[in-house]
C-alpha cells in the first residue's frame, strides 16, 4: 500500500485539481508558514491566533470600546493634553489608557493577519467579495478611528498626525479654507477642532458596528469572539503588559515647534514617514493607490482556471428536512414550497447560485444524497469511491486516510506511511458518511478523516459538521452499523504534517489491535437514499 | 522528573504560552512607540494668512455702439461688474525674495476668504523679514465676466498689508506670520 497513488475522478481534492485561489496565494501561504508553524507549536492549531484573527480583532475592539468609555468620562476638549496627563498621573487612569492603546494596536495587527489569511486562502472573490470589500472598509474606519484617537491626546505624535492629515485633506476640493490653518493659531488649537475630533472618534465605532454586520452578513453563525481560553488569554496578556509597560505620554504639542523625535505608533501612523518625505500630492497618490489596490482585490486576486459550480438540488430526492439549509455556512440555501406538489415534502431546498461557494457541505448533510455541487454529491462520492476501490477489497491491516483536498489531504507524502492509503476528498465537511461506511465494508481496518484545523477550514465549518455527523448523530449521521472505533477524525493545519502522520500511524496501530472485524456491509445506495425525516 | 506527567505538562505548557504571549505583546508595545524623526537644526517660517472675501464693484461707461447692440430695456448708462480682487504675496528674508505668489479668493464663485498656508525652512539667526501682501488688480478676474477690464480704481481702496521686521529665527522652532483683517500682519515665535 505505501507509495500507491489514489485513483480519483479529478474532482476537487484530487492532486493537481484546480483550487479556488490564485497561484500567488500559495506563495503568500509559504511566506506565512513560519508564523503559522511557530504559533501552532506554541498554541496548537486549536488555539492558533492566526486562525482566529478575525474574532480576536473583535475582542480587542471590545476592549478598546470598554476602556474608551472610561477615558471619555475624564477627557476635556478645552484641555486635551492636560486631561490626558491628569489621567496618566493616576495608576488606574494610566493603566486604562495603556489597555486602550495596546488593544487598539492589536486590533490592527489582528485585522492585518486576518486579511493575509484570506488572501492566502483565496477567500476574496465571488460570493466572498462583499466580505472582502466591507473588510477593507472596516480597516479604513478602524485606522480613521485610531488617527482621531492619536490626535485626541494632543501630544507631539498627535500633532504630527493632525498636521499631515490636514495637509492631505486640504488637497480635496471640499473645504473652503485649509484645515492646516487650524494648527497655526499662536494661542493653540481651538475647542471646535477637538470637539469635531472627539465626535469622530466616538461616532466611527458606530460605523464599525454597521460595517461588521455587513461583513458577516453572508456567513452563517459568524463567530463573534474567539474560543474562551484564547479570549481570556488575550485580555489577560494585554492587562499584564499594560501594567509592566504602560504607554508613555509624549510631550505636549506646541504649534510653534517643529514636531520631531516622535514616538511613532507604527500600526496607525505607519504612513507618517511617507507623508513627511513626499509632497502632498504624492501622499494623496499613495492612499488612492493603496485604496484602489485593496478594494479591487476581488477582481484580480482570483484563480484563472477555477469556476464556482453552485450546488444543485434534485427535487425528486429532497425530503425537505432542511438539514442542508441549516448546515450551509454561507446561507446560500433556503427552503421554498415545492413548485410541483410531492408526497416527499411540502418544501424543497433551493440554492442561490450568487451565494453558493461550492463547498459541498450540503452534500455531506443530505441523507438522501439529493443536493451538492455537480459531480460532488453523495452519490458522486460513492461513484468516485467505487472507481478508487476498483472492485477490490482493501488489504487487511490497511487504513484509508480521507483527507481534505484543501489541507493535508493532498499531501502525497501521506502514502509513504506504511499501511496507509490516501483518498483525497473535497472539503471534509462535504464527505458523506456513507463513504466512510463503504470503506469499512470494503475491508479497511480503519478510516482516518484528516480535516483542516477548526476555524482554518476554507469553508468555515467542514470539520465541525463532519465531527457532528460521525460522533453526534447529526444528519446525515454515520450509521450505527459502522464500527465507530475504526473511524477517527484528526484536525491538523497544513504546517502540522508531522503531527498528523504520527496520529495516523498511531491510529493504524490501534485499529490493528481491535479483535472483531468491520461490521456488515452497508445498505445499497438506493436504500441509503430513502427520504429521511430529521424532524422526527 | 522529566518528561513531566500529564497535569504538570499542561501547567508547563500554560506557562510557556503565557510567556510567549507576553513576549509577543511586548514586541507589539515596542512597535507602537518607535522613535521617529530627529532635530534638523533649521528654523521654520510659516505664513498663515487669511483675509475675508472682498468683492469689488467696477463700473464703466459703455460705448454708444455697445449700447445700440443691446435691447432697449437693457441699455444703462453705467455697467458694473463684481470682481474678487487677487492679492500678491511677496516675502523676502535679508533682502532675498523667497516667495512670490498670487493669492486668489477661494471657492468656486471666488466668494470665499483668501488664505495662504505656506512654510519654508531657513538657517537660524536674526534676519530682516519683509512681507508684502497687496492687491494685484492686473491679475484680478471676474467670476462672471472674465472679459471685463477694470477701468477705475476701487473706492474705498483695498487694504494693503506690509511687514518689515527684524526677527529671531530659532532652531527647530516655527516663526509664524499671521494676518488679521484688523491688526494686519503679525509675527509670533512664542505661544
Amino acid at each position: 500500500m505505501p507509495g500507491s497513488r489514489p485513483e480519483t475522478s479529478g474532482a476537487v481534492g484530487a492532486p493537481g485539481a484546480p483550487t479556488p485561489r490564485p497561484r500567488a496565494a500559495a506563495l503568500l501561504e509559504r511566506l506565512l508558514a513560519p508564523v503559522d508553524r511557530l504559533l501552532n507549536a506554541v498554541y496548537t492549531s486549536e488555539l492558533n491566533p492566526l486562525y482566529k484573527s478575525g474574532s480576536l480583532a473583535v475582542t480587542f475592539l471590545f476592549l478598546t470600546l470598554l476602556t474608551g468609555i472610561y477615558l471619555f468620562i475624564f477627557y476635556r476638549i478645552a484641555e486635551p493634553y492636560a486631561s490626558v496627563a491628569s489621567l496618566d498621573s493616576g495608576w488606574i487612569g494610566g493603566w486604562v489608557r495603556s489597555v486602550h492603546r495596546y488593544s487598539a494596536d492589536l486590533a490592527v495587527v489582528a485585522v492585518a493577519f486576518h486579511a493575509l489569511k484570506m488572501l492566502a486562502s483565496g477567500r476574496t472573490w465571488g460570493p466572498r467579495a462583499l466580505a472582502w470589500v466591507t473588510g477593507v472598509m472596516l480597516l479604513s474606519a478602524l485606522l480613521l478611528c485610531g488617527w482621531t484617537g492619536l490626535v485626541m491626546a494632543w501630544d507631539v505624535q498627535g500633532h504630527l498626525v493632525a498636521l499631515e492629515g490636514a495637509r492631505l485633506l486640504d488637497l480635496l476640493p471640499i473645504l473652503s479654507e485649509p484645515i492646516s490653518r487650524s494648527f497655526s493659531q499662536p494661542g493653540g488649537v481651538g475647542r471646535s477642532f477637538f470637539f469635531m475630533n472627539l465626535f469622530l472618534h466616538v461616532a466611527l465605532p458606530l460605523g464599525l458596528a454597521a460595517l461588521y454586520w455587513l461583513h458577516t452578513s453572508r456567513v452563517a453563525r459568524a463567530p463573534v469572539l474567539p474560543p474562551k481560553r484564547l479570549n481570556r488569554g488575550a485580555i489577560l496578556s494585554v492587562a499584564v503588559v499594560s501594567v509592566v509597560l504602560p504607554v508613555p505620554l509624549p510631550p505636549e504639542a506646541d504649534v510653534l515647534s517643529v514636531p520631531q523625535a516622535v514616538p511613532l505608533d507604527i500600526f496607525y501612523a505607519f504612513w507618517l514617514p511617507v507623508a513627511r518625505q513626499a509632497p502632498p500630492l504624492g501622499h494623496l497618490a499613495f492612499w488612492l493607490a493603496a485604496g484602489a489596490l485593496a478594494f479591487t482585490v476581488p477582481l484580480w486576486w482570483r484563480p484563472r482556471s477555477y469556476e464556482i459550480r453552485p450546488s444543485r438540488v434534485r427535487e425528486d430526492l429532497c425530503a425537505g428536512c432542511g438539514q442542508c439549509y441549516v448546515d450551509c455556512p454561507y446561507e446560500a440555501i433556503s427552503m421554498v414550497p415545492r413548485p410541483v406538489p410531492s408526497p416527499l415534502s411540502a418544501t424543497v431546498a433551493r440554492v442561490d447560485p450568487q451565494l453558493c461557494v461550492s463547498c459541498g457541505i450540503c452534500a455531506g448533510s443530505c441523507a438522501p444524497m439529493g443536493v451538492g455541487p455537480p459531480e460532488r454529491s453523495g452519490r458522486d462520492q460513492l461513484e468516485d469511491l467505487a472507481r478508487f476501490l476498483g472492485g477490490r477489497r482493501l488489504p487487511a491491516g490497511g487504513v484509508v486516510v480521507v483527507g481534505c483536498g484543501f489541507g493535508l489531504g493532498n499531501d502525497t507524502a501521506i502514502s509513504s506511511i506504511e499501511g496507509v492509503l490516501p483518498f483525497p476528498s473535497g472539503c471534509s465537511g462535504s464527505v458523506h458518511t456513507s463513504v466512510v461506511e463503504h470503506l469499512l465494508a470494503a475491508g479497511a481496518t480503519g478510516v482516518f478523516l484528516l480535516t483542516c484545523a477548526d476555524r482554518d477550514c476554507l469553508y468555515r465549518e467542514g470539520p465541525r459538521w463532519l465531527a457532528e455527523r460521525v460522533y453526534n448523530d447529526r444528519e446525515a449521521e454515520l450509521k450505527e452499523r459502522a464500527d465507530k472505533r475504526r473511524v477517527r477524525i484528526g484536525s491538523y493545519a497544513r504546517t502540522e504534517f508531522p503531527a498528523a502522520c504520527r496520529a495516523i500511524a498511531a491510529f493504524r496501530d490501534e485499529v490493528a489491535e481491535l479483535k472483531d472485524g468491520p461490521k456488515t456491509r452497508p445498505a445499497p445506495v438506493d436504500y441509503e437514499c430513502e427520504a429521511v425525516d430529521v424532524a422526527s | 522528573m522529566w518528561p513531566p506527567d500529564g497535569d504538570a505538562h499542561k501547567r508547563l505548557l500554560g506557562v510557556w504560552r503565557g510567556i510567549f504571549s507576553l513576549a509577543l505583546l511586548t514586541v507589539v508595545a515596542a512597535l507602537g512607540q518607535i522613535p521617529y524623526g530627529r532635530p534638523t537644526g533649521e528654523a521654520v517660517l510659516r505664513l498663515a494668512l487669511r483675509t475675508t472675501a472682498t468683492r469689488l464693484e467696477i463700473c464703466r461707461q459703455p460705448a454708444e455702439a455697445e449700447l445700440a447692440a443691446l435691447p432697449v430695456h437693457m441699455r444703462r448708462t453705467e455697467i458694473c461688474d463684481w470682481v474678487a480682487p487677487s492679492y500678491r504675496l511677496r516675502v523676502a528674508i535679508d533682502g532675498r525674495g523667497v516667495l512670490d505668489r498670487l493669492v486668489e479668493a477661494g471657492g468656486m464663485k471666488a466668494d470665499r476668504p483668501r488664505t495662504v498656508d505656506a512654510q519654508m525652512t531657513w538657517p537660524p539667526g536674526t534676519v530682516r523679514l519683509v512681507v508684502r501682501y497687496e492687491p494685484d488688480l492686473g491679475s484680478t478676474e471676474s467670476g462672471d465676466r472674465p472679459e471685463s477690464t477694470p477701468e477705475a480704481a476701487p473706492d474705498p481702496p483695498l487694504p494693503v498689508y506690509r511687514l518689515d521686521e527684524t526677527v529671531e529665527l530659532q532652531a527647530d522652532r516655527i516663526t509664524l506670520v499671521q494676518l488679521d483683517d484688523r491688526r494686519g500682519l503679525e509675527v509670533y515665535s512664542e505661544r
